[in-house]
């Protein structure tokens, strides 16, 4: 009976414990979803903790009201898509090939890879070589340059060296080529590190803003985060504006929105399909999929 | 066969992929570098030609939304002027989008910057367009700015190639920058004089005897600007930023003047006193505004802005108001004479046409028709034929009496819409037009800001045209000497505070005149004081 008696005391500490920690960690999250549904300059009057206090949509509003919002949106999901889709596939590949131990010259190649980690040109060259590729202005830019990693090939490359060698030989045996082999059997079996790395580049290409900055005029092209930075800004600038030309400075007093109201706003309108794609991948990362391929 | 098919298609998808990469590096050089070579387009007829150009203006929080598109301003332009523009967004990239565009040649049309260095390597690589002959045809700035001012803008090759944005060129003091006391608990204690350091150091023993859970002072920005201007009357207050005083055609250190001390010591005295927020130094920006709407603060050292900005919850949450009060002095001097504000006749940032515009003309006759009364007319008061229709002998708008029935506010959002407002500011104008709309408009329905600035705020601002450019780059010799003293004094204003005694401050204080002369304080003071001379002979002073 104590024996019972203890671990059931025991778990209920584990329990107590592991959903303080949890707690902890959701709070903030929580509470920016509060602000965001709070007005902006109440938000600024400070003791916002669980709930609004002056519940608002304003802030999602003039998120939304722009009409450019749903064009950037596009913009975003498909330069997730498709880069992500891109960089995953060539970088595997590369990172394929240098972990066959039969590949010539294959020290050379995972250098000169791991250099780029290293060593970068600088924004000034980086844009020149942009243009010379006439990536200026188009959607390309935001897959073409994306498409190596050398950092997720390193990952890649450590975790296909540790597949089992005669689960490649088996396949060879029976008639597969490289292709093939890579295709239809490491691939499927290489689930974890996959759903890993498509997640981190996934998140890396949703929520990148500089390249939709720095190379993009055409507005049609900008992505979500991009749009959402401008947003921001204008809504600062129409405050200071109307600071500076001194023709409508009770607008400040009036005003209800800040930038940190929107900032949260937009942060939780950026989350959200993130947040949504989550669960979908994460069945990969439990188990593993070689178990029973070989019997050793 | 299965197996080959399926390697072919892929060896086949990869090599056209890396193929197309490849050629698509290989075709073409890319835009050569020269941009395109402008002729002045004398034909070009102003409101009747479409005009069409791009602007970028290097500040993340300038706004650059579509042209026309919800914005009765714009619209109004585009229709009666034939003008688009095309508005490039910094996107939160300001600098490095710059850096681009100067590295690249990829210029707009017409750029808008605030550093002077940036500005001066432009026209010294030739990238913007003379806008001398421009003047003499379009004729709003030449004969508004004066010669002193052009002479102000022209570059070392004899050329003015920029336009100074919110220039305050007619030489009438502006500024924000004001003493703000919370008014009930001002009349709860009696109402005191609150003139001198004396009353001010009186006043908030009293708060703090009497509220125990107030801050008594509190300060959005540099404290010691406050302070320094209160013990010398006509002080430039950004000597703070300069670290050098002038006397003459000479430049002394900030740091050996007697009333800079002073302001020092006070601080110390105050914050040892408990009568400064404990927390001043390591408290965010958010809980200063928290402190504010909540009432909590007795005196504060800040800008009519802020005060506009917190008045709504200082009503609500405290029943109070921001009452703004001449600046506080030492005692024995003229109180009408402590200058918290600067301004200056150049304003914040210029406006450049780069040689890439294929019209600098038409540019130039729009930016000249923008900096005009009418051009602000418009961006300020909305355009013709909605509040107003005409200008009058003094080149204001004739406004309608609906434009006094709604709130500035409503005016404000009604008129700019989904605009990106007016980017060239002619402050002497707006500045000069808002009293005359001051003027006219009821009492109940006057702008509290408005009241305090032609009241109290605009007759403590000092011009400061001598001091332009004067602080050097950051990347020269004296800007790396500016920068270790701006590093030191940032350090040692710290320590002055948090001293124990008046001795130790002062010892500190001490200790801050060795380093910034150990640093090269007499060079950098020599340096600043040469551009300061230079500045002088435009102005045509001594």
């Amino acid at each position: 009976m104590k024996k019972i008696d203890s671990d059931k005391a025991l778990r209920l500490v584990i329990y107590a414990v592991l959903t303080l920690v949890c707690l902890t960690i959701i709070y903030p999250f929580w509470n920016l979803i509060v602000i965001s549904l709070n007005t902006g300059t109440d938000t600024a009057r400070g003791g916002i903790m669980m709930w609004p206090r002056e519940f608002t949509w304003e802030n999602y509003k003039l998120v939304f009201k722009d009409t450019r919002l749903v064009t950037a949106a596009k913009i975003s999901v498909l330069k997730t898509v498709i880069g992500t889709g891109a960089q995953i596939l060539f970088t595997s590949i590369f990172a394929y090939g240098v972990s066959r131990r039969e590949l010539k010259f294959k020290n050379f190649y995972m250098k000169y890879a791991l250099l780029t980690m290293y060593v970068s040109g600088g924004l000034i060259p980086s844009y020149i070589l942009i243009r010379t590729l006439h990536l200026i202005n188009t959607f390309w830019v935001y897959v073409v340059p994306a498409m190596f990693s050398a950092w997720n090939m390193v990952i890649f490359k450590s975790f296909f060296e540790n597949l089992p060698e005669g689960l490649l030989e088996s396949a060879k045996i029976d008639g597969a080529g490289e292709y093939m082999t890579f295709f239809k059997i490491v691939v499927p079996i290489s689930g974890p590190v996959f759903a890993s790395l498509i997640l981190f580049t996934a998140v890396d290409q949703w929520n990148g803003w500089f390249e939709g900055a720095i190379y993009i005029t055409n507005q049609k092209l900008i992505p979500l985060q991009t749009l959402l930075k401008q947003i921001i800004s204008a809504n600062t600038a129409g405050q200071l504006m109307d600071q500076v030309s001194g023709t409508a400075a009770e607008k400040l007093a009036e005003e209800t929105l800040t930038s940190k109201s929107l900032s949260t706003a937009a942060m939780f309108v950026t989350t959200i399909p993130i947040i949504m794609v989550y669960p979908f991948l994460q069945k990969y990362f439990v188990g593993g999929m070689m178990v029973g391929s070989i019997k050793e | 066969m299965k197996r080959s098919k399926f390697r072919g298609l892929i060896s086949t998808a990869l090599a056209v992929i890396m193929a197309s990469v490849v050629l698509s590096g290989c075709a073409g050089s890319g835009k050569s570098g020269g941009g395109k070579q402008t002729a002045e387009n004398s034909n070009f007829e102003f409101k009747k030609d479409h005009l069409e150009f791009s602007w970028y203006s290097d500040y993340n929080d300038v706004l650059a939304n579509p042209w026309a598109v919800d914005s009765p301003t714009e619209e109004w332009i585009k229709e009666n002027f034939n003008v688009d523009i095309n508005y490039i967004p910094a996107s939160g990239a300001a600098g490095q989008k710059l850096s681009i565009m100067l590295a690249s040649n990829e210029l707009p049309d017409v750029i808008q910057v605030g550093d002077s260095q940036t500005i001066k390597k432009m026209e010294d690589s030739k990238l913007l367009q003379p806008l001398d002959d421009y003047m003499n045809k379009y004729t709003n700035l030449r004969d508004t700015l004066g010669e002193s001012i052009l002479n102000m803008l022209r570059a070392s090759d004899g050329h003015i190639y920029r336009i100074p944005n919110w220039g305050n060129y007619a030489g009438k003091p502006n500024g924000n920058t004001c003493w703000l006391v919370n008014e009930k608990v001002y009349k709860d204690l009696g109402e005191p004089a609150l003139e001198t350091f004396d009353d001010l150091y009186n006043f908030l023993k009293k708060v703090k005897a009497t509220y125990p859970d107030m801050v008594p002072l509190e300060c959005k920005g540099q404290l010691e600007k406050y302070m320094y201007c209160g013990f010398k009357e006509e002080a430039n207050v950004d000597d703070i930023v300069r670290f050098t005083t002038r006397k003459g055609n000479e430049l002394e250190s900030l740091f050996k003047q007697d009333e800079y001390k002073k302001g020092m010591l006070l601080i110390n005295k105050f914050y040892r006193e408990g009568l400064l927020a404990k927390d001043i130094m390591a408290r965010t920006s958010d809980q200063l505004e928290e402190r504010i709407r909540a009432g909590r603060i007795a005196v504060l050292a800040a800008d009519t802005t802020f005060g506009e900005k917190t008045r709504g919850d200082m009503k609500k949450q405290a029943n109070s108001d921001w009452k703004v009060i001449w600046p506080i002095h030492e005692k024995g001097l003229d109180g009408k004479k402590i200058m918290l504000n600067e301004f200056a006749s150049l304003g914040f940032n210029s406006i450049m046409i780069t040689k890439n515009a294929k019209n600098p003309e038409g540019i130039f006759a729009y930016l000249d028709w923008l900096w005009s009364p009418e051009g602000q007319a418009v961006y300020n008061y909305g355009p013709k034929g909605l509040y107003w229709d005409e200008l009058n002998e003094n080149t204001y708008p004739v406004l309608k009496p609906e434009y006094f029935e709604k709130s500035a506010a409503e005016i404000s959002k009604e008129i700019r819409g989904s605009g990106s407002g007016c980017r060239l500011g002619n402050t002497s104008w707006v500045d000069g037009c808002a009293k005359y709309v001051y003027d006219l408009t009821p009492e109940n329905k006057r702008s509290w800001t408005k009241t305090q600035q032609f009241n109290i705020v605009w007759n403590t601002s000092k011009k400061a045209d001598e001091y332009t450019d004067v602080i050097p780059n950051s990347n020269s010799d004296e800007g790396v000497t500016y920068q270790s003293i701006a590093d030191a004094k940032s350090e040692a204003v710290a320590k002055i505070m948090y001293a124990e005694s008046e001795a130790e401050a002062s010892a500190n204080f001490d200790a801050l005149v060795a380093e910034s002369d150990r640093l090269g304080m007499d060079n950098l003071r020599k340096y600043m004081a040469d551009k300061m001379n230079e500045n002088l002979k435009k102005l045509g002073e001594k």
